[in-house]
C-alpha cells in the first residue's frame, strides 16, 4: 500500500510525454486513470523510477465522429463513453461494454486508453474493440502509426506499443445500417472483471442470412482474441437458435483458456460458449 | 498452478539437448536473466528480472538442471526470491523427434509465494505460459544461429535476445498463432 | 419512566453524519508530531527456520530508527495472550515477532521504524531473512495423521486440546432406539472477516508522567488495556487504551494481537510516538480468520421426524497460533447443539489442531453459526430421508413455548421464546404453500428453483460472569452535568453498532431530555470505567442494562432534588418532559436544568443528598438471553452458468425487546449479507505451500450491493426476563440464521439432480460441476 519513490511528470503535450519516455524508456510509466497503475504501485509490484502523467494533456479525451469511425480520445473516461451520445448511437456495443466495468468508481476514472494500453486479460474493451475491428493510434518518437486491434494484443498485459510510445486514439468503424450487437458477460465475483467476456457484432439480411460478424472475447485467455472459428460458422449462413448454438461451440478454438482460483480452465472454456450464444442471441434479437 | 505446452525447434534432438545444458545459452535464453553462474553440476544462481506489463521485480535464485535421460528427459527446478515474493517452478523438460525438428514438450507447475500469492495468480499461468514460450522463441533463435554459423562457416554470433524481446514477443505471438498454440 | 418519546422509534443514527462525510477519526486520522511508523517484514512461508536476518542494510537508509527482530525482543514483550482456559489446552509460546521459526504467511518477522511509511517499507525491502523451508501442513486432517510435520517444537503433534462431552439422555441408547440414522460431513469454510477499517496502533508514552497511551482500533479497550500492561510489564493504571472511531470488527478486533504490544513497546523505547496501519493484504494474511471446523455428524431420529440424538465429532483448525479467544470458539459451537430444537441425547468431540495457517477466533457469531448450519442441514437431510416437509420436521422438533425455560442437553437453559411463531409468521410472510406448488411446476419444465429454511436459536448478551473468560457484565455512568447535559459512559465500545444512537433514546425518555442532549462516551479507558466491550451481542442487552441501571439511580436523585426545589414530598413530584411539577399546585415547576445546577452549585441539599447527579452501575446479568427466528430464502440456479440467484429473503427475528427497529434491522440485513458471502462467495484458500491465496479483495469475494436481494424483515417480540428492559441482542442473528437458509434453498434447487449436500461456498462453478454430473455428495 506504500508505493516506492518516483519522479512524477505531468507533461503538456503528447509530444513532452514521449520525450520523457524516450529518455527514460523501460523505467518509466505511463499514467493515465490509475485504475490499473496504482493498485501495482502501491503493491510495490511495479516500481518506476518515472511516471508520466497523461492527465494534463489537454485533448486527450474526446469523443467524435470522423468520416466513417468514431474516434475516442486515450484519456477518454470509461463513464463518459457509456453515456456518450455518439457512441451510443454510431457504436452501442463500446457503450454497451463501458457500463459493465468494475463500479462506478471506476468508471470515472478508468480511460479506454489505459484500458487497452494494460491488455488485462480479463479487461472489456479489449473484446469490444476486436469485434468492431478497431485501429489504435500510436504515436512515439518516430512519429504516429496505426495498429489494428489484432495486431495490438500480443500477450498477458503485453501490446505491441512500445516502451517509449503512448496510446493517443482508438477508432471503430461507425455501425452500418442493420448492425446488431451485444456485450455480454459473467462477472469475476471479487473484482467486477470479466470471469468471461464476449463482445459481438453482427448483420444479418431479410432472410436472416449473416452478412458480417465479428466475436471478441475476454477473460479467457491470456489475452482478448477473435474467435474466428465462431464467425466462420456463421457467416453465409442462415443466422436461427440452431445455427448460433452450434458456432457458439466453437468459442474457445484453438485458444488454451487461463485456469486460477477464480475459475477452473473447462468453466472459462464453458462460459465462454454460454457467452457466446447469449450475446449473439441478443444481437440477433436486435437488443 | 499446472503449466504445460509444446514447443518445435528447427533443429536436431542432439543438438537442441546440448544448447539447454549450455550455461551460456540458458544465460542469453533465459527472460530477464541479469546473471547466471554455475554453483555446481547444473545448478546456477541467477538473478533475474522479470516481468509482465506493468509489473516488474528483480528475483535471486537458484535454477538446478537435471538430465534425467540424456537427451530426451530434463528435470528443472527453479527457485526465486525477490521483494514481491517468491516464485517456485518445477518442472520436466521431454525431447521429441528425429532430424531437422524437435518439439519439446514441458509439463510442470508453478508457485507464488509471499506478497504477489494472491494478486498475481490470476495472471501466473498466463505468464509462465508466456516466459515458457520466450525461452523456447530464444532457444530456436540459438539452434538457427549455429545451423546457420554451419551452413555459411562463418564463425557463431549469438542471438542478442534482450534487444530482440519486442521482436520475439511479436513472433511468439505468431507462432502461437500457426502452431494454433 | 418519563413518557417514551424516542425508544422504540426508528431514530436515524446520530454517527452517521461524521461517518458518512468522512469527519470522524479512526486511528490513522490521529497525527501526533514526531510521529515514526512501522513496517513490518512478514514471513513468505507457511513453514520455515529462519536461518539467518541481515538487518545491517535497512538499519542505514535514510530516516530508519530502527530495526528489530524477534531476538532482540526476547524477554522484554511477553507472549500474545490466550484467554481461554480448558483442561489440557496446550498453549504455545507466540512471541511478537518470530523468533527462530515461521508458522504461518504474515508472520511478523522484523519491525522497522522510521520517519515515515515510504522510508519503514524501503527500507523493510531492504532486510533480508534466509529461511530454510518446513514441510507445511494447512489441511487439518492432514495435520493429525501420523508423520505429519509438526507446528511446535516440544509437542507430540498438533493437537492443541480435545473436548469431549456427553449431556441429556443416553447418546448410545438414543442410537440404538433410532429408525433411521444420518450422517453427513459439513465444512465450515474459514472465512476472513474483513472490517472495513483495518487494523491500526499509535502509541505515545510520556516517560515524565510514566504514562502510556495507546490508540487501537480494537472492540475492547478496556481488556487490552489490562492485557497490554501485562505484555509490557507496566502498571494498569499508567497505560491509557483508546478506541477512536473503529470501522467494524466483526470479531476480528475482539483480541490482543502483537502489533499493538510493539507499537506500545516501540513507543516506549525510542520515547517518540509511533503508528503501524495495516494494509488490506496484511489484514487478511494476519488478522485473525473465522469459521474453519469440520463437522462429522451423527443424528438419530424416529420415524416421526424427532430427533433422539445427535453425535458430532468437531474438528476445528485454530492455525498457528491461539490468539485471544481460539481455543475458546469451537467449544460455543458445542454448546449451542441444540439449536432450537429438544433434542433429548447430545453428544460431542472437539479436536483443535494447529495448521501452518493465521489463527481462527470469533468472527460474527462465533461458533454459533457453525452449530446452526450443522443442524439446520440435519433437519433438511431428515427430511428428506423421512420424505417430510422441512417445516413439519422443525415443528415437531421445537419445544412448545409453554416449555420454556427449557434447559437443554448441552446445559444452556433458553430464557423464553416461541419458535413456531417465528417460523409460521415467516411462511405466511413468503407464501410458502403456494411457493412450494410453483417449485413443482417450474421443476417440471426443468427449472431449478430451491426454498431454503432456517430456524435458528442464538445465545446473545455474553454473558454471565462465570461463563467467559474476563468478566461478562457490563458498566455504565450516566451523568448529569451542571448545565442540564447528559453524558453517557459505556464500558462497551461500540463500533458501527447505533449505541450512541440507542443509550441516548434510552437516557433521554428516561430522563425527559432532548436525545441531541445525550452524548454517549466510550472507548476511552481514562475516561470510562473499566468495561467489557462489544462483541457476542451484548453491548444492548448487557451495556443498555447497565445503562438502565444507572439512570435509574440519578433519576432518584433528580427527583430528591426536584422535591427539595418545589418544597414538596417526593410522591408528590410529577414528571414532565424536561421539567418537574408539584402535584399539589401544578403552577410550581422546575425545569431539569435547574435540578442539574442545584444539584452542582449545592447552595442547599435535600437531607441525606450528596451534591452532584451522577451514578454508575456494573450490571451483571444472571443468565445469556436467546433470540430466535426463521430465514425463508427462495432461490433460482442457472442451469447453463451455474449462478446463484436469490428471488426472495424474509427473515423473522425476535430479539426481544427493541428501542430503535433501525439499528435492529440494520444489524439483520449485514448479518444477512456476510451470511450470503459465506454461503455463495467467501472462502480463505491457502494452497498446500501454506500460501494464502485469497489474500486481498481482488481474489476474496465479499457480497456488493448488487449481490443483495431485497430483504423483507419481520419481527416477533418475545422479552427476555434476564434483563429489565427485555433485550435481547441482535448483532450476529442475520449471519446466525441465513447462512444455513441459503444453503438450503440452494441445494433443495438442486435435488431433482439428487444432490444431497454441498459443502460452501456455493459458487457457479461449483454448482455448474454438480449440473454436469460430477457428484457432490449424492444419494
Ligand atoms: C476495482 C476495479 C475493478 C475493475 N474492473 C474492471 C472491469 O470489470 N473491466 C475492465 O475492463 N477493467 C476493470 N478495471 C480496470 C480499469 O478498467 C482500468 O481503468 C483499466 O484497466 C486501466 O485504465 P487506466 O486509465 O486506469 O490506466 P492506468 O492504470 O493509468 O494505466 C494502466 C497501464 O496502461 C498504461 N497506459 C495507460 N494509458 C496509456 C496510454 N495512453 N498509452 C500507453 N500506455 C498507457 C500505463 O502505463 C499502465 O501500465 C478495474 C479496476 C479496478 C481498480
Amino acid at each position: 500500500m506504500i508505493p516506492s519513490a518516483f519522479d512524477y511528470y505531468a507533461p503538456k503535450t503528447v509530444a513532452e510525454a514521449v520525450a520523457l519516455l524516450r529518455e527514460y524508456g523501460e523505467q518509466a510509466k505511463v499514467l493515465a486513470g490509475g485504475q490499473s497503475l496504482l493498485p501495482l504501485l502501491k503493491l510495490r509490484l511495479a516500481s518506476p523510477r518515472v511516471v508520466v502523467d497523461l492527465g494534463r494533456i489537454a485533448d486527450l479525451a474526446y469523443i467524435r465522429r470522423e468520416g466513417e469511425e468514431v474516434a475516442i480520445g486515450a484519456m477518454t473516461r470509461h463513464e463518459e463513453v457509456e453515456r456518450s451520445d455518439v457512441v451510443r448511437q454510431y457504436c452501442r456495443l463500446l457503450a454497451a461494454t463501458a457500463a459493465t466495468i468494475g463500479d462506478v468508481q471506476v468508471r470515472n476514472r478508468g480511460t479506454i486508453g489505459g484500458s487497452l494500453a494494460h491488455a488485462d486479460p480479463a479487461g472489456d474493451f479489449p473484446a469490444a474493440v476486436l469485434a468492431l475491428e478497431g485501429r489504435m493510434k500510436v504515436v512515439g518518437p518516430d512519429g504516429e502509426r496505426w495498429i489494428a486491434a489484432e495486431d495490438f494484443f500480443l500477450d498477458v498485459m503485453t501490446t505491441a506499443l512500445k516502451a517509449d510510445e503512448i496510446l493517443t486514439e482508438v477508432r471503430v468503424a461507425v455501425d452500418g445500417e442493420g448492425a446488431r450487437s451485444a456485450y455480454e458477460k459473467i462477472r469475476q465475483k471479487a473484482t467486477g472483471f470479466a470471469l468471461c467476456g464476449v463482445a459481438v457484432r453482427l448483420r444479418v439480411d431479410e432472410a436472416k442470412v449473416c452478412q458480417d460478424v465479428a466475436v471478441g472475447v475476454t477473460g479467457v485467455g491470456a489475452k482478448a482474441y477473435r474467435a474466428r472459428a465462431v464467425e466462420e460458422a456463421l457467416r453465409g449462413k442462415e443466422v436461427t437458435e440452431a445455427a448460433i448454438a452450434s458456432a457458439a461451440a466453437e468459442a474457445v478454438q484453438g485458444v488454451e483458456p487461463n485456469e486460477d482460483a477464480q475459475a477452473s480452465a473447462a468453466y472459462r472454456a464453458h462460459l465462454a460458449r454460454v457467452c457466446t450464444r447469449r450475446a449473439l442471441s441478443r444481437a440477433l434479437a436486435g437488443s | 498452478m499446472k503449466i504445460a505446452g509444446k514447443h518445435a525447434v528447427a533443429a536436431e534432438r542432439q543438438e537442441v539437448w546440448q544448447l539447454l545444458v549450455d550455461p551460456e545459452v540458458l544465460r542469453r535464453c533465459t527472460p530477464g536473466v541479469e546473471e547466471l553462474r554455475e554453483v555446481g553440476d547444473g545448478e546456477y544462481d541467477v538473478v533475474m528480472q522479470l516481468g509482465v506489463g506493468a509489473v516488474r521485480g528483480r528475483y535471486e535464485g537458484r535454477i538446478k538442471v537435471k538430465p534425467e535421460e540424456p537427451g530426451t528427459t530434463m528435470r528443472l527446478d527453479v527457485e526465486g526470491r525477490g521483494s514481491q515474493g517468491i516464485v517456485r517452478g518445477k518442472g520436466v523438460l521431454r525431447l521429441e523427434g528425429e532430424n531437422e525438428g524437435t518439439e519439446i514438450a514441458y509439463e510442470g507447475e508453478v508457485q507464488l509465494g509471499g506478497p504477489i500469492a494472491s494478486v498475481g495468480q490470476r495472471m501466473l499461468q498466463s505468464t509462465a505460459r508466456m516466459l515458457a514460450g520466450q525461452f523456447f522463441t530464444a532457444l530456436a533463435a540459438e539452434a538457427a544461429a549455429r545451423q546457420r554459423a554451419r551452413v555459411t562457416g562463418q564463425p557463431l554470433r549469438p542471438p542478442k535476445h534482450g534487444i530482440l524481446r519486442n521482436f520475439i514477443r511479436f513472433l511468439w505471438s505468431l507462432l502461437k498463432r500457426w502452431f494454433g498454440r | 419512566m418519563g413518557e417514551r418519546r424516542y425508544v422504540g422509534e426508528a431514530i436515524p443514527r446520530v454517527e452517521d453524519r461524521r461517518l458518512v462525510t468522512g469527519t470522524s477519526h479512526y486511528v490513522d486520522d490521529i497525527r501526533l508530531p514526531g510521529m515514526l511508523h512501522v513496517v513490518l517484514v512478514r514471513s513468505p512461508y507457511g513453514h520455515a527456520e529462519i536461518k539467518r536476518i541481515e538487518t545491517a542494510k535497512a538499519e542505514t537508509m535514510p530516516g530508519v530508527v530502527a530495526v528489530l527482530t524477534g531476538e532482540a525482543l526476547r524477554g522484554r514483550i511477553g507472549s500474545i495472550p490466550c484467554a481461554s482456559e480448558m483442561e489440557g489446552l496446550k498453549v504455545p509460546e507466540h512471541p511478537v515477532l518470530a523468533i527462530g521459526r515461521v508458522r504461518y504467511v504474515g508472520e511478523p518477522v522484523v519491525a522497522v521504524v522510521a520517519e515515515d511509511r515510504y522510508k519503514a517499507q524501503d527500507a523493510a525491502d531492504q532486510v533480508e531473512v534466509e529461511y530454510e523451508p518446513l514441510d507445511v501442513v494447512v489441511d487439518v486432517e492432514r495435520a493429525l495423521e501420523p508423520g505429519a510435520p509438526v507446528i511446535h517444537e516440544g509437542m507430540d503433534n498438533n493437537v492443541a486440546f480435545v473436548l469431549r462431552f456427553e449431556g441429556g439422555e443416553a447418546l448410545k441408547a438414543a442410537f440404538e432406539q433410532a429408525d433411521a440414522v444420518i450422517e453427513q460431513r459439513l465444512i465450515n469454510q474459514r472465512l476472513h472477516p474483513v472490517a472495513m477499517e483495518p487494523r491500526g496502533v499509535l502509541a505515545e508514552y510520556w516517560p515524565g508522567e510514566d504514562r502510556l497511551t495507546v490508540w487501537s482500533s480494537t472492540q475492547i479497550p478496556h481488556l487490552l488495556r489490562t492485557q497490554l500492561a501485562a505484555i509490557l510489564g507496566m502498571a494498569e493504571h499508567r497505560v491509557r487504551v483508546i478506541a477512536p472511531e473503529v470501522g467494524g470488527g466483526f470479531g476480528s478486533k475482539l483480541n490482543v494481537y502483537g502489533e499493538e504490544a510493539l507499537v506500545a513497546h516501540l513507543a516506549r523505547e525510542l520515547r517518540k510516538p509511533v503508528k503501524w496501519v495495516e494494509t488490506r493484504r496484511e489484514n487478511m494474511m494476519s488478522t485473525i480468520h473465522g469459521r474453519g471446523q469440520i463437522n462429522d455428524v451423527r443424528v438419530a431420529v424416529a420415524r416421526d421426524g424427532r430427533v433422539l440424538g445427535l453425535d458430532v465429532r468437531i474438528l476445528s483448525d485454530l492455525g498457528a497460533y491461539h490468539q485471544l479467544l481460539t481455543p475458546g470458539i469451537p467449544p460455543l459451537t458445542g454448546l449451542m447443539l441444540s439449536g432450537p430444537y429438544k433434542i433429548p441425547a447430545i453428544g460431542y468431540e472437539i479436536v483443535g489442531v494447529f495448521t501452518n495457517a493465521m489463527s481462527t477466533d470469533a468472527y460474527r457469531g462465533a461458533g454459533r453459526p457453525e452449530a446452526t448450519y450443522l443442524l439446520e442441514r440435519v433437519m433438511d437431510l431428515i427430511a428428506r430421508e423421512l420424505k417430510m416437509d422441512p417445516v413439519e420436521v422443525r415443528m415437531r422438533n421445537f419445544p412448545r413455548p409453554e416449555e420454556f425455560p427449557y434447559e437443554t442437553a448441552t446445559g444452556l437453559v433458553y430464557d423464553s421464546g416461541n419458535y413456531q411463531a417465528a417460523l409460521q409468521k415467516a411462511l405466511e410472510v413468503v407464501g410458502y404453500e403456494q411457493l412450494r406448488r410453483e417449485q413443482a411446476e417450474r421443476r417440471q419444465r426443468g427449472e431449478l428453483m430451491g426454498i431454503g429454511i432456517s430456524s435458528y436459536v442464538e445465545i446473545c448478551a455474553l454473558g454471565p460472569s462465570a461463563a467467559l473468560p474476563a468478566g461478562g457484565w457490563e458498566s455504565a455512568t450516566v451523568r448529569v452535568e451542571p448545565t442540564g447535559k447528559v453524558t453517557v459512559l459505556t464500558g462497551a465500545s461500540p463500533h458501527g453498532q447505533g449505541q450512541e444512537t440507542s443509550f441516548a433514546q434510552l437516557v433521554a425518555d428516561e430522563l425527559g431530555v432532548a436525545l441531541e442532549d445525550v452524548y454517549v462516551v466510550h472507548g476511552d479507558t481514562a475516561v470510562v470505567p473499566y468495561g467489557i466491550g462489544t462483541f457476542g451481542s451484548r453491548a444492548t442487552a448487557v451495556g443498555g442494562t447497565a445503562v438502565y441501571e444507572a439512570v435509574q439511580m440519578v433519576k432518584e436523585k433528580v427527583r430528591s432534588f426536584a422535591a427539595h426545589l418545589l418544597g414538596v414530598d417526593w410522591e408528590d413530584v410529577e414528571e414532565g418532559v424536561g421539567e418537574y411539577r408539584s402535584r399539589r399546585e401544578p403552577e410550581r415547576v422546575v425545569s431539569f436544568r435547574e435540578v442539574a445546577q442545584a444539584a452542582y452549585l449545592a447552595k442547599s441539599l435535600p437531607p441525606g443528598v450528596t451534591p452532584g447527579l451522577e451514578a454508575t452501575y456494573f450490571f451483571e446479568p444472571s443468565n445469556f438471553t436467546f433470540p430466535f427466528g426463521t430465514h425463508v430464502v427462495v432461490v433460482e440456479i442457472d442451469r447453463e452458468t451455474g449462478e446463484v440467484k436469490l428471488k426472495r429473503y424474509v427473515a423473522v427475528d425476535d430479539c426481544g425487546r427493541v428501542i430503535n427497529p433501525l439499528l435492529v434491522e440494520g444489524q439483520i440485513h449485514g448479518g444477512i449479507v456476510q451470511a450470503l458471502g459465506q454461503a455463495l462467495m467467501e472462502e480463505v484458500v491457502y494452497d498446500e505451500w501454506g500460501q494464502l491465496l485469497s489474500g486481498d479483495l481482488s481474489s476474496y469475494a465479499v457480497p456488493r450491493a448488487a449481490d443483495v436481494p431485497w430483504m423483507e424483515t419481520v419481527r416477533t417480540e418475545t422479552p427476555t426476563t434476564v434483563n429489565p428492559m427485555g433485550i435481547k441482542g441482535v448483532g450476529e442473528a442475520g449471519t446466525i440464521g441465513a447462512t444455513p437458509a441459503i444453503v438450503n434453498a440452494v441445494i433443495d434447487a438442486l435435488s431433482p439432480l439428487g444432490v444431497r449436500h454441498v459443502d460452501m461456498p456455493l459458487t457457479p462453478e461449483k454448482i455448474w460441476r454438480l449440473l454436469q454430473g460430477e457428484a457432490g455428495s449424492g444419494g
